[in-house]
């Protein structure tokens, strides 16, 4: 296996060639950062339903859809990216997820140790600093390879995340900003003066003792070709916006274990607002109605949602399972569900929420 | 469908593995069902997967290889393949996976079917599957449990 040392590449190469090495059953590890900023979204998710779009033509920050897991990111030239592509069914290819994470998740936390940062690895993938996400990962099978791809966060701005989310409420997106000032640090705010040349060079250190076959800083020109005729594929329309499952919510993951998330509340006339919940390690933290003023009935858009939240969720039915999903789709365990549903009635209905 | 109805079922090493059912290398089963042929995944490939979050798959009328992959099954750490035991057509996909792909944990063998395939080869596909009483099951899967141990 090579390291392969690109430093800054086009935005969309930095995605494209370890999905090349994959699909070309080559081995190796990349490391790079995007010159630009663009938005990338996991195998699994909906771009329609995750970003906004409009915003982002608007400014003309792109995004991709990357064959791996993991969530919405946005990325630039403040992150530097680990991408790891082994061989299925060789001895350098644990075939348990845990396993591999272990193993190839290891030299990214000796590098953030060896810049005086106290790295663990939160299960299943995230690796935090004080408590707090510093780097996250995704893995996939791709072609005949397993891949692991992550980002350390050098700097990391949670306003310009957001913003380029799709989110129904500014609440909503106040809250995500919020959460990630809280939950999520970078390299910077914990060593000042750190750049991403002295994480490029402990990343590469850390990787270069897994990779038997030296470093390079370019890749062979079998992978650069196919990087570009994958480009046809990754960045085509059916490609990028492939549908995923309607959800009659927006969540948000933070992080392992945290979450923001919100439902709307209407009558079947009229969408009097959202609820909004946060969830912090498997339990209820935050619940709140958030109003939203055109509403036309007359007695007040917040008192009506606690009436109409009432009505909707004490009794079975669609919104009450919906919310049973989403709640399980937040890591409270299914045991718990109607404790806490019982929980964000009573916080959703009290005086002045 | 229906459920699956109650049947003998081996436990081996606290994987269920029902007696009805042929098995894949990659973890997959299947059951002839009138001219058709149901799909899915095993206890032991969705407990090693965890939390399913999503299912992807080829759709209806889209054909499908013995062997090769018909769709990806995402956890929160993980997107793999699924792969068809038989070659076909894709008749059915359960949209009930879908819209709460959960079912694939909780009731792999029955709730949880993955797709339907009109077979093209069914006899020749089938010789190449494994029965959970035939006697090389057990030594190849106890195998597998080590393989994929996390420790």
């Amino acid at each position: 296996m090579r390291l392969y040392s690109l430093g800054g590449l086009d935005w969309k190469d930095t995605q494209l060639f370890y999905h090349a090495m994959a699909h070309l059953g080559l081995e190796g590890v990349i490391i790079c950062r995007p010159n630009d900023p663009y938005f990338c979204v996991g195998f699994h998710q909906d771009v329609q339903q995750e970003l906004d779009l409009m915003f982002l033509n608007a400014i003309g920050v792109p995004y991709f859809r990357r064959e791996t897991g993991g969530g919405t990111v946005r990325l630039d030239k403040g992150q530097v990216f680990y991408q790891i592509i082994v061989k299925k069914d060789t001895k350098e290819c644990p075939p348990n997820p845990e396993r591999f994470y272990e193993r190839y998740l290891q030299p990214a936390v000796e590098a953030l140790d060896a810049l005086g940062l106290g790295a663990i690895v939160a299960e299943p993938n995230d690796i935090l600093v004080n408590g707090k996400k510093v780097s996250g990962n995704g893995g996939a099978d791709v072609g005949e390879c397993k891949v692991l791809v992550g980002d350390i966060l050098v700097d990391f701005d949670p306003a310009k995340m957001c913003r380029g989310l799709k989110t129904p409420t500014g609440a909503f997106r106040a809250a995500c900003v919020r959460r990630m000032k809280a939950d999520v640090t970078t390299v910077r705010a914990e060593r000042p003066g750190a750049t991403v040349e002295k994480v490029e060079r402990a990343l590469r250190k850390a990787y270069l003792k897994v990779c038997g076959d030296g470093e390079s800083t370019c890749l062979p020109a079998e992978v650069l070709a196919k990087a570009r005729e994958l480009e046809g594929k990754y960045l085509a329309k059916d490609w990028l916006l492939f549908p995923g499952p309607r959800r009659p919510w927006r969540r948000v993951k933070v992080r392992e274990g945290v979450h923001v998330a919100a439902m709307p509340i209407g009558d079947g006339e009229e969408l009097f607002g959202q609820l909004q919940i946060e969830t912090l390690g498997g339990a209820l933290d935050r619940v709140e109605l958030v109003p939203i003023s055109s509403s036309t009935k007359t007695d007040g858009p917040a008192s009506n949602m606690t009436a109409m939240w009432k009505a909707l969720v004490v009794r079975e039915g669609r919104p009450r399972k919906d919310l049973a999903r989403l709640l399980m789709e937040m890591d409270i365990p299914k045991e718990r569900l109607d404790a806490v549903m019982a929980d964000i009635l009573e916080r959703a209905t009290r005086p002045g929420s | 469908m229906g459920q699956l109805v109650e049947v003998d079922s081996m436990d081996i090493d606290g994987y269920k593995v029902p007696d009805n059912l042929l098995y894949h290398k990659e973890h997959m089963w299947a059951r002839v069902e009138g001219d058709l042929v149901v799909i899915g995944g095993t206890d032991f490939m969705v407990k090693l997967a965890g939390a399913v979050k999503r299912v992807v798959t080829l759709e209806e009328d889209d054909e499908v290889e013995a062997g090769k992959a018909f769709g990806t099954i995402s956890t929160g750490k993980w997107t793999g393949k699924l792969y068809s035991p038989v070659s076909g057509e894709i008749a059915e996909v359960n949209e009930d996976v879908d819209a709460n792909p959960k079912i694939i944990n909780d009731d792999p063998y029955g709730k949880g079917w993955l797709i339907k395939v009109k077979p093209s080869n069914l006899q020749g596909d089938l010789a190449g599957l494994m029965k959970a009483n035939d006697g090389a099951f057990e030594p190849w899967f106890k195998a597998e449990i080590a393989k994929h141990a996390k420790k």
